[in-house]
């Protein structure tokens, strides 16, 4: 299997669940999108696992990989969760919701932050004149501010007024507020490797947290103008899917880059 | 302008870098290395600066590919020059 067709495949994957999204009877919609974002969430567990597990105990990847696929082994939990919803009691449910969603935000700000420094620890610059690079991760905070900045207000708020309070809704702004920034580092490494093997490892990783951002706007839309919330829900969790298809094919192309036996000689 | 017709050691350690890392990004880090490592410039490596090259790169490579690969790579460069 080469790279091209499987960095491509993420696509394919979510133009098979847009498809299948948009030809179930509405009535059955909602369970449909929800078990194809958590088919992509094994994927990208499954696909950051591998990665880690390319690498050997000590190696730095090895940490930002697992950390990562914890995350998505986090959320996966969090949404098996709904399963026992009427089932368990109403504090156990939201307990263990928010400590599964709380962990899970504070291990994808980890591995992000670990991957993207992976360039600088490496004893590398990233390219282009020190300003531009700053101009970028300038950039990308304020990018995430806005999207996700919002949401943020918003959870704080119905927190503040409202009867039940829904921590595990903040702690994912907060996560990704913070995670959210890291494309810029992520991407620029992307560009520093744009003519070797690795790319594919980190235009993926790239590929997927741009797509994090735009299931955020999306998800942002209806606090800046008037949209119908079933169109834009639809729309915003294919990037969902999109994200978690791509993070997981990101991990396959690192392991592959890792741990190919191929004949250097030759290449 | 054509190829030079001979490679110089730092294009020959660049090149097996330039698979993983690309050949800009290869010339690169054996420009950084060699600099902050023998403290001169690529063009002035000789066979008798690889392993010292090596030692220098090692780091870099664990982190991005990892240990094996990274011993690997290594065995290969040391291989390019019959090391």
């Amino acid at each position: 299997m080469t790279y091209r067709s499987v960095a491509l495949s993420p696509l394919v994957f979510v133009a098979c669940t847009a498809a299948l999204a948009a030809l179930v009877p509405a009535g059955v919609r909602d369970t449909v999108v929800q078990g194809e974002v958590d088919v992509s969430k094994v994927l990208a567990c499954a696909g950051m696992l591998a990665a880690a597990l390319a690498f050997d105990r000590g190696d730095y990847l090895r940490r930002g990989w697992g950390v990562w696929a914890a995350c998505y082994a986090c959320l996966l939990g969090r949404d098996a969760m709904l399963l026992a919803n009427g089932r368990v009691s109403l504090v156990v449910y939201d307990v263990t919701r928010g400590v599964l969603v709380t962990l899970g935000n504070a291990f994808v700000v980890v591995g992000a932050w670990t991957l993207a420094r992976a360039w600088t620890v490496a004893g590398l610059e990233h390219p282009g004149p020190k300003g531009a690079r700053r101009a970028v991760l300038a950039l990308a905070i304020v990018v995430a501010l806005a999207f996700a900045g919002p949401t943020l207000v918003v959870d704080v708020r119905d927190i503040v007024l409202g009867p039940r309070a829904d921590f595990d809704s903040i702690a994912s702004d907060l996560g990704d507020i913070l995670s959210l920034p890291l494309i810029a580092p992520v991407a620029l490494t992307a560009l520093a490797v744009r003519e070797g093997t690795l790319r594919w490892t980190w235009m993926l990783l790239t590929s997927s947290l741009v797509a994090w951002l735009l299931y955020d706007a999306i998800y942002t839309l209806p606090d800046y103008f008037s949209v119908s919330p079933v169109g834009y829900r639809l729309v915003s969790e294919q990037f969902h899917i999109l994200a978690g298809a791509f993070a997981g094919v990101a991990g396959f192309t690192q392991r592959m880059a890792v741990t190919d036996d191929d004949d250097e000689d030759a290449a | 302008m054509g190829k030079p017709d001979v490679e110089t050691v730092a294009d020959r350690i660049a090149r097996r870098l330039g698979r993983y890392l690309g050949p800009h990004t290869g010339r690169v880090a054996v420009k950084t290395f060699a600099t902050r490592a023998l403290g001169r410039g690529p063009e002035t490596l000789t066979i008798d600066d690889v392993p010292a090259m090596n030692e220098a790169l090692r780091p870099m490579l664990r982190t991005l590919l990892g240990k094996q690969r990274c011993e690997i790579v290594i065995q290969h460069i040391l291989g390019e020059f019959g090391l």
